[in-house]
């Protein structure tokens, strides 16, 4: 007999000691996700948008109330020198930190750590002024 | 006249809510349970919907990630170098990027500078 269901439903904190293994729908690009692939098995941001949900106040709990999307907003390197991505709910703007999976989009990964310098802030003349005055 | 708060990472005194040179802050919080009082350092650049930089800092004991909108004063360099390190330490290697994406059926491509090289001459 599979008391595994049982479990999932009574058991309140049944995710924070067990795996997610059930496949999902993303919210935002409609595409459907398999746990397989993301070489970990915590899965937890879709590998093609990065969008994720926020389920969770602490890691496997399904606590939050808020169920609001979590849009990838930056990149930042863990002291070991891997990428986690960190999102911010679109909805209360928590912010979350998240190793990136082995089959996440290179393209978007890379796309979200260019973001800083695709913006106007960092205009020609005035990085060119910073480099006149460190010259002086 | 506003507080003056010592810098714990680098010594510098600073009003505010985040230290200007080292770019780091103190962990406080209006909720006690939140308020732990640890060292928070940048460890990210975002750039908010309306287009303006926004430090994302997390705090070294507790983890806790928080956003500070960038100050005037805010050393350059050290804001450049924050929003450049994922850059320099890539997961995958950068130059392959686009046979990794088509090697995972994903789309885009990495372009070039448009001929900006040739017109700096």
């Amino acid at each position: 007999m599979n008391r595994e269901n049982k479990r999932k439903q009574y058991d309140k904190n049944f995710y924070r000691t067990h795996p997610c293994i059930d496949p999902f729908t993303c919210k935002t690009c409609g595409r459907t996700v398999v746990p397989e692939g993301a070489g970990s098995d915590h899965r937890n941001h879709c590998p093609y948008c990065l969008f994720s949900l926020h389920l969770d106040e602490e890691p496997g709990d399904r606590a939050s109330d808020c169920h609001g999307r979590m849009e990838p907003i930056g990149v930042w390197v863990r002291k070991n020198g891997e990428w986690a991505l960190i999102h911010r709910c679109t909805v209360c703007g928590k912010l979350d930190s998240n190793r990136v999976a082995a089959d996440d989009n290179p393209m978007k990964l890379l796309a979200l750590a260019m973001k800083p310098f695709a913006n106007p802030i960092l205009n020609p003349e005035g990085l060119k002024e910073i480099t006149v005055k460190m010259e002086d | 006249m506003e507080e003056m708060i010592r810098c714990r990472t680098c010594g510098t005194e600073y009003s505010g809510d985040h230290c200007p040179t080292c770019l780091c802050a103190l962990h406080t919080d209006e909720d006690p349970e939140y308020d732990c009082g640890g060292v928070m350092e940048p460890v990210s650049v975002w750039v908010k919907p309306d287009g303006a930089w926004e430090l994302i800092l997390r705090c070294r004991s507790c983890g806790e990630m928080e956003t500070f909108p960038v100050a005037k004063g805010d050393n350059p360099m050290k804001l450049l170098s924050v929003a450049s390190k994922p850059l320099a330490n890539p997961p995958f290697p950068i130059e392959r990027l686009e046979d990794i994406a088509k090697m995972t059926g994903a789309t885009g491509s990495t372009g070039d500078f448009g001929g900006a090289y040739e017109q700096g001459e």
